[in-house]
């Protein structure tokens, strides 16, 4: 399938599927967020008023307020531009490291490809929370730490993926073509390989989303991501956690939202697996 | 048969190694002189240096670690930086209890996840199945401190049935066991679901069907028979990531296991912890899932019998 007619697939689907509908308004919602919180927030992040602490949900604040007086509702507002950020980095740059890596692998072959599938296969043999708990240990915590940390952990799964990809576009005839062209190996790589490769690749990527967010959602919730007073949402989780008898909403909210956000990435790349090839298993992790 | 297995092990090997070099890498990499940290700032040159020496640090890289190595093998792990208890000692202790809270987790996923499983393959397309096929999605996605929290609120504090915090008892495995199990449940019933039906669509079906076969007996004959065997796999897999202990549900629960033993030593920078327990997972991680292949060739006729055919 072409890729200019994925997107238009998409909304063919969900015209039909409610699911669907609801997860790209769910998306559409966080980036429309992410790029104006000051004109949609009603209250600043650091709007601090303890006399308001731990208010339950009202017409004025509609989420409820936390152990600052803070509004739930606006910390969640101005927090998913950095949902959006610790989302998209650690993938886009592990998937960047990981197909470059695979592409070369699978298509020079031989020692090189028995090295970094040996590479892969080591860093598979940790959890991927464990392997980020170790670099953080390294790094110390803080959340571009955290996302460097979680960015690793999901390297070798693009790798496998493009690498296995690159072995059946490379016994194709263009290939071959190119070959006696004289193309070279770069070129070769760069024009007929990728090209080939992006389209599970992509579908990959989604399936990847959830599980990046959760992963640094996780670590900022065990106090080793983001710090206070930024309106992280693992951030805010954690440190409503103890409230969690007098002001459920405030721990329980922010990670509905994030809950929301994972769930639709979740869809809509079910939705695009769908589309483009039903039949291969992608890698999802979590 | 015994050459898959061999060739198994001989892939097991390297890749300890592997993870032996990558924990030694990361603790090296820890900013912050070891000598230091153990002898404060105050200490003296010729001390420091003595002691640099005792720990092998002013050899080669290489030799520092083989001599970690062979600590390591023979059951020297060091102590904790904090609590000066043996590492070993911690972690077996630990390990323990998360060995009930897997076991306990193992028995929810493997029966709730099959059940959900066999049930969507078996009435596929209908609206039981596109019910489970929306709860799976929805436990994929939902994160498990927000599982764990909402768990706590209902169960341990408002309805007060089971405990939030602590361990030693059934009691306490129930509410951790089921936040765990949310993810496993919608993995274990999905893929079941997947394998079923990639059996379904095979010639040896329709060969069943032609001979006038029930749906019935075709389903516990052939399919369940086949499809139920990838699974067995999953399951395992599923079942060393419980071993490895899960970091967020154990600290949500302040349940002591190694994963909170992990977070904890991350949090406190008790480094000798940290180092012993990724190891330590990593090896466990490792270890079942090469039992899972070495028993997945014993279920399975096709490897079982690739010398014969």
């Amino acid at each position: 399938m072409e890729r200019k007619h994925i997107i238009k697939e998409i909304f063919n689907m969900a015209k039909r599927d409610f699911t669907l509908t609801f997860s790209l308004a769910i998306i559409l919602i966080l980036i429309i967020f992410s790029i104006f919180p000051q004109y949609i927030a009603k209250y600043d992040f650091y709007d601090v008023d303890l006399s308001l602490r731990l208010n339950p949900p009202s017409l004025d604040y509609p989420f409820g307020t936390d152990f600052l007086g803070r509004d739930i509702l606006s910390m969640i507002i101005w927090g998913s531009r950095i949902a959006l950020i610790i989302t998209i980095w650690p993938t886009l740059i592990s998937a960047t490291i990981g197909v470059a890596i695979g592409i070369l692998s699978g298509y020079v072959g031989g020692v090189f490809d028995d090295i970094v599938m040996r590479g892969v296969d080591i860093l598979m043999s940790f959890p991927s929370l464990l392997l980020a708990l170790g670099i953080i240990s390294v790094l110390g915590p803080g959340i571009t730490n955290a996302m460097i940390a979680v960015t690793i952990g999901r390297i070798s799964s693009y790798v496998r993926l493009s690498r296995s990809l690159t072995f059946s576009v490379k016994e194709t005839g263009f290939v071959e073509y190119a070959k006696a062209l004289g193309a070279s190996r770069t070129r070769i790589m760069l024009r007929y390989i990728f090209p080939n490769v992006l389209t599970p690749i992509i579908v990959q990527i989604t399936f990847s989303m959830p599980g990046t967010l959760l992963n640094v959602a996780s670590l900022s919730f065990l106090g080793l991501g983001g710090k206070p007073p930024t309106p992280d949402w693992g951030v805010l989780m954690q440190q409503s956690r103890i409230y969690l008898l007098y002001a459920p909403w405030a721990a329980i909210i922010p990670g509905i939202a994030i809950f929301l956000v994972a769930f639709s990435f979740n869809t809509i790349g079910e939705a695009l697996r769908d589309i483009v090839d039903p039949r291969r298993k992608y890698i999802r992790m979590v | 048969m015994w050459k898959y297995i061999l060739k198994r092990l001989g892939y097991f090997i390297p890749t300890i190694v592997g993870v032996s070099i990558i924990t030694f890498t990361l603790v090296r990499l820890i900013p912050g002189d070891p000598v230091e940290i153990v002898l404060g700032q105050h200490a003296t040159a010729e001390v420091v240096d003595i002691y640099r020496r005792q720990l092998g640090l002013d050899r080669p890289i290489y030799i520092q670690y083989i001599i970690w190595l062979k600590r390591m093998i023979r059951g020297d792990w060091g102590v904790s930086m904090i609590s000066n208890a043996k590492v070993t000692y911690l972690i077996f202790h630990r390990f323990m209890y998360t060995v009930q809270l897997a076991i306990f987790s193992m028995a929810i996923v493997s029966s709730i996840g099959l059940l959900f499983g066999v049930i969507a393959a078996y009435k596929v397309g209908s609206k039981i199945d596109k019910g489970l096929r929306f709860l799976s999605i929805f436990g994929w996605s939902i994160p498990s401190f927000l599982a764990g929290l909402v768990f706590i609120y209902i169960f341990a504090l408002r309805l007060k049935l089971f405990p939030a915090i602590g361990a030693g008892e059934i009691k306490h495995l129930i509410l951790p066991a089921f936040t765990l199990s949310t993810w496993g449940v919608s993995y274990i019933g999905r893929m079941t679901r997947g394998s079923l039906l990639e059996i379904v669509g095979q010639d040896f079906v329709t060969t069943a069907q032609a001979k006038g076969l029930t749906r019935k007996r075709i389903w516990l004959k052939h399919i369940l028979r086949n499809g139920l065997l990838p699974v067995v796999t999953m399951l395992g897999m599923q079942f060393g990531w419980f071993l490895g202990g899960s970091f967020i549900v154990e600290t949500i629960f302040s349940f002591p296991g190694i994963g909170f033993l992990t977070t904890t030593s991350v949090l406190n920078r008790d480094y000798t912890v940290v180092q012993g327990a990724i190891l330590f997972i990593a090896i466990i991680y490792c270890t079942t899932n090469l039992v899972v292949d070495i028993l997945y060739a014993f279920l399975d006729p096709r490897i079982r019998y690739e010398k014969r055919v």
